[in-house]
């Protein structure tokens, strides 16, 4: 199960994902990202409370960054918790992501 | 669209001689499995974590490839992770590999060709009677690597299963590749399975350097 919320605040597109980022959940986050991205705004996709990541929700992630990269806005990826920062690091896809502390505003 | 198995077993067909051709034959059937394994993660019918693979759905996709590993899946809930999947599927290597050459040339793709040398000998030759896909397959690998930009999912797939098989050396020069070996292993890292794929073949060339070692 996957909640988003959004908000725009200060020129970003705040996009806040709750729950689990599975197989079943790839098509809201990427939806939710790709709508960001196109409203032109810089997009943060604040992950505080996203509890679980898998292959299927990092390819989600990455499809929202490549959205924000056609738009030409910027994108960063705030506050993945322990377990989904693990993923992350395992899988080095802060290569191709900025991945940070905290909201950008 | 074509299969990511078709696309790797495509891209292993050598235009000139019509045989199928890899710089590293010892990772191919790895690189295969790992194909099969992104083909049903692309389709949401398999799910990985860190080291673990899920079934989501055994319905069937109509490939009778991955309706087969699926089905496997289902009979075998114990085996759990993607290396065991992955070490147990590359021994139907050659099963995945002829059920790719049989489909490409159903669509079009290849031709199976079969001519006559020194009056009596017979010899067989894939050719490719549609270039525009494996062109495509190349294209798309050029640019992945070739450039900064976030790639695709399936084409971060397809760089780690040609480097597992040893074939993007018959796509980019040798200056090409170790310029961008850092852009390669990274890609190559995102996925569970590539990265099962890499250790595997790593562990196999390990048991062989030691079997070589002890024969001397």
């Amino acid at each position: 199960m996957l909640e988003i919320t959004e908000v725009s605040r200060a020129g970003w597109r705040i996009v806040s994902a709750k729950g689990r980022a599975g197989v079943q959940e790839t098509e809201t986050l990427e939806k939710a990202l790709e709508a960001a991205a196109a409203t032109g705004e810089k997009v943060a996709l604040d992950l505080s409370a996203l509890e679980y990541i898998s292959s299927a929700g990092l390819r989600s992630l990455l499809s929202g960054a490549r959205a924000a990269q056609t738009h030409q806005v910027e994108f960063v990826v705030c506050s993945p918790v322990p377990g989904v920062r693990k993923v992350f690091e395992i899988s080095g896809i802060g290569s191709l992501v900025k991945i940070q502390e905290g909201l950008p505003c | 669209m074509l299969s990511m198995l078709e696309e790797v077993v495509l891209l292993a067909v050598d235009e000139k001689t019509g045989k199928l051709r890899s710089t590293r034959p010892v990772g191919t059937g790895f690189a295969m499995a790992g194909a099969v394994f992104f083909d049903l993660a692309l389709g949401k019918r398999i799910d990985t974590e860190l080291e673990k693979v899920l079934l989501v759905s055994n319905q069937p996709t109509g490939v009778p490839v991955q309706d087969n590993v699926l089905s496997e899946m289902a009979k075998h809930p114990e085996l759990d992770t993607v290396r065991a999947w992955i070490k147990a599927l590359a021994e139907h290597s050659e099963y995945f590999e002829s059920a790719a050459l049989a489909s490409l040339i159903a669509r079009g793709v290849l031709r199976h060709e079969i001519s006559t040398r020194l009056w009596i000998i017979e010899v067989e030759r894939l050719a490719v009677a549609d270039n525009k896909q494996q062109l495509n397959v190349k294209a798309r690998l050029a640019q992945t690597i070739l450039t900064d930009t976030i790639p695709d999912a399936r084409d971060i797939m397809l760089v780690s299963v040609a480097e597992a098989s040893g074939l993007l050396e018959y796509v980019l020069s040798r200056s090409q590749l170790e310029s961008r070996r850092d852009r390669v292993v990274m890609l190559c890292g995102l996925e569970t399975i590539s990265r099962e794929v890499g250790d595997a073949i790593v562990m196999l060339n390990d048991e062989i350097r030691t079997f070589v070692a002890r024969m001397h």
